[in-house]
């Protein structure tokens, strides 16, 4: 039975404002009311944010002064937060050995180095795969050490195999044989085929080892790369989280960091991607940038790039999603492989891809899956 | 037309939206009065834990072979079936958003049912024939806290009421409504990975029944057998936690607080395997063996 | 030796009440396995004080491999003649 029975007319609204506004000031949790509360439940669920933002609400003013069905969404998802950390340090340490035996540098990028880290940026993190990164030469003796220890190359049709050969920066995915955890290899930050790729060697002098013996960038090059992986990317659907990931990292830093992370993207040719992601930090967060800060965004950015960037990065949830969207994310997805690859290869890409999605569209969207049976019962993956 | 509805299903609510007549007929028959109707936006529930979708696939599928997908918010943990199927559908999907996201509960793969408050569960594979015991407890004195997920508190052997409509598999189907005629059915899946498949309506006594935890004195593992003499083999601990971990959903997410509260309840419980042709020498087996005498006084739900 | 010194980190132990086995759960990978053996009754194999069955050194060899127990903990295993 329904603990109150109210009527209520307006099924309520909340906008990006209230995403931004709560991530900032997490104590204002106390003046929503339920109806706002199961929308914002599960619009931040869908953004991969909610154990994000239960912890900071935590931090400010105690779940317990939350509705009782709003702290039990948030303990739930802080719960698995904490499974997807134990998890990572878990794995981190199995890989450890194998890295040290295979490879001559290597390193943990993104989510599972956040955790690693133990930076702010941890904080109720939750990752879909490890990504680990290999000096070039490591990659053919790094891939056959995991493959031999049950990391094992997922089937993937025949056009993405050689998609990803051929051009990315990083093998097919490998699954762990009975934990199921996946994992990514990379030798670089971007492809090589989009011209634009660092010479590693450079992010090597970046690399600092944690308690746990788990090698992970240094905070300013471990930002840096936060950014190009959000603005050097055409998958702009975690970038709510991605954006506050930039927010903690940049929260975190001391002046030299500031100095260390404009050397690093100068040497590196990603200026304009840390200035976007200054801009568009500062934007959303309502941080008040220096002069200085402010001269180096104009400095490295359009203003019609930054608006139109600053749009995408807004929830794509049908809740919060404002009309026209679909116009921002678009930019962003082409941005994304315009970036990544010379044109010819860029139409080859494109065509593949949208020569199923047309079909799906007219026949629905899975007559393409297979008949799995396994599927339909419940699960818990 | 897409329509939106309420359930009010504790511990959770729900929110449906359909444009299928023929899952809206059905939850009317299965959730009865829990059911509400959203109309011109006005709603009736203070919140709402889950959003659920269950409507008609896009493009020319509609025309030939329709098919019904589900979404759980944004979400399509299935691949769409049938759209005959759509109704089971929703109710499986159900199971997985819970299973999948309720991590304030250990959850067991299991039919719980409580002769007043002490509770029996029934963790059984399908074609077990759990849910044909499910339904002539439900009907037959006992009160149903659920057919398919038993929501046990952390660290106690306390099993939190999600009930549910029973969902009954082939020849079970028309032994079913032959024994409870006056009860309601929805109408049939047919062909689904369980066979054909048909929910009957929790019988629900009391509002009480919908929200009053049981404590776990029993676990069974029943074993339907044609023509079987009722056989009761006592499990020891080691072999009951075994078989019931195999029947765990997110004890892995809790962590030890998990593993620790299966640990709690098989050490609280006798555990049986049962093989059975009748439903009543089990009924009488517990009633008479596992439970306590005193709580012969709730006859009062006698059918 | 003590059972509990060969366990890694992150494995909780519960030997049942009725004696009926132990149940062993690796919070690193959230694996369980359930032992049908008492938990002395391991003690003894590890020490050496009682000769392994082809199953038992099984049971033992894939303790190791899903890492419920420290490597090279298996090296007193006395096989059965």
């Amino acid at each position: 039975m329904p603990e109150e029975s109210v009527s209520n007319h307006q099924p309520a609204i909340i906008s990006m404002h209230t995403l931004q506004h709560l991530f900032v000031h997490p104590e204002d949790a106390l003046g929503f009311d339920s109806h706002t509360w199961s929308a914002l439940i599960i619009v931040l669920r869908h953004e991969k944010l909610l154990a994000r933002y239960a912890q900071r609400i935590d931090v400010a003013v105690g779940l317990n002064t939350l509705p009782e069905f709003v702290q039990r969404h948030c303990r739930s998802a802080m719960t698995l937060a904490e499974r997807h950390a134990k998890q990572v340090h878990f794995e981190l340490s199995e890989l450890a050995e194998l890295m040290q035996q295979s490879s001559q540098t290597w390193l943990v990028l993104k989510g599972a180095a956040y955790t690693a880290s133990g930076h702010a940026v941890a904080a109720g993190r939750i990752y879909n795969d490890i990504d680990l990164l290999v000096d070039k030469s490591s990659m053919g003796s790094a891939e056959r050490t995991l493959v031999m220890n049950g990391w094992l190359p997922q089937t993937i049709d025949d056009y993405d195999q050689a998609y990803y050969r051929q051009w990315a920066h990083e093998i097919p995915p490998l699954r762990h044989g009975y934990r199921g955890t996946m994992l990514d290899l990379h030798h670089n930050l971007v492809p090589p085929v989009s011209g634009r790729a660092p010479d590693m060697s450079l992010l090597f002098e970046y690399i600092e080892i944690t308690p746990q013996q788990i090698p992970v960038l240094t905070l300013p090059a471990m930002t840096l790369h936060s950014a190009i992986h959000l603005f050097f990317n055409e998958d702009f659907s975690a970038s709510l989280r991605d954006t506050t990931d930039l927010y903690l990292l940049f929260n975190a830093f001391s002046k030299d960091d500031w100095e260390s992370v404009v050397m690093l993207a100068d040497k590196t040719k990603f200026t304009t991607e840390l200035a976007l992601a200054m801009h568009c930090v500062s934007e959303l967060f309502y941080i008040t940038l220096t002069a200085r800060q402010q001269a180096y965004i104009e400095q490295h950015t359009h203003r019609r790039q930054r608006a139109w960037l600053l749009m995408a990065l807004s929830s794509e949830h049908p809740v919060i999603r404002p009309p026209g969207h679909w116009r921002y994310s678009a930019y962003a997805w082409l941005r994304g492989h315009a970036l990544k690859m010379p044109l010819g290869i860029l139409l080859y890409h494109l065509m593949m891809k949208t020569g199923r999605a047309i079909m799906q569209s007219m026949f629905g969207q899975h007559i393409f899956t297979k008949q799995d049976q396994g599927t339909q019962r419940v699960s818990n993956d | 037309m897409l329509k939106t509805f309420e359930l009010a299903l504790p511990p959770f609510h729900f929110q449906i939206q359909t444009d299928l007549p023929l899952v809206v007929d059905n939850l009317k028959a299965m959730y009865g009065h829990g059911l509400l109707d959203v109309i011109n936006g006005h709603t009736h529930l203070a919140y709402i834990d889950y959003k659920l979708h269950i409507t008609h696939t896009n493009g020319f599928r509609r025309f030939y072979k329709p098919q019904a997908r589900f979404k759980c918010d944004q979400y399509e943990p299935f691949k769409p079936l049938n759209h005959s199927q759509a109704f089971a559908m929703l109710e499986w999907g159900m199971n997985w958003t819970i299973a999948s996201y309720e991590m304030e509960h250990v959850v067991i793969h299991s039919g719980v049912l409580a002769r007043g408050d002490e509770a029996v569960l029934f963790p059984a594979p399908p074609g077990s024939g759990k849910s044909t015991m499910t339904a002539h407890l439900a009907f037959n004195g006992w009160r149903l806290l659920s057919d398919e997920m038993a929501l046990i508190t952390p660290l106690t052997q306390s099993v939190v009421p999600f009930v549910r409509p029973i969902c009954l598999k082939n020849q079970s189907i028309a032994l079913a409504k032959q024994w409870f005629q006056d009860a309601a059915f929805s109408s049939i899946a047919k062909d689904t990975h369980k066979g054909d498949v048909v929910h009957l309506a929790a019988p629900v006594h009391h509002s009480s029944d919908l929200i009053r935890p049981a404590q776990i004195k029993a676990i069974v593992f029943p074993k339907f057998v044609a023509n079987a003499q009722l056989e009761i083999v006592q499990l020891n601990q080691a072999q009951a936690m075994h078989q019931l971990a195999d029947n765990a959903f997110n004890y892995s997410v809790l962590g030890d607080k998990g593993f620790n509260t299966l640990i709690g309840v098989v050490e609280r419980s006798a555990c049986f395997v049962i093989t059975y042709s009748d439903v009543q020498d089990v009924q009488a087996f517990l009633e008479q063996e596992v439970l306590s005498q005193a709580n012969d006084i709730v006859g009062e739900h006698y059918a | 030796m003590l059972i509990q010194s060969i366990l890694k980190q992150g494995v909780h132990m519960h030997p049942f009440h009725d004696l009926s086995g132990i149940c062993l759960y690796n919070d690193n990978t959230t694996e369980m396995v359930t032992l049908f053996v008492q938990a002395t009754h391991v003690e003894r194999l590890l020490g050496g004080q009682s000769p392994c069955s082809r199953d038992e050194r099984r049971m033992l060899q894939s303790l190791e491999d899903k890492g419920f127990i420290n490597e090279h903990s298996l090296s007193c295993l006395k096989h059965l003649s």
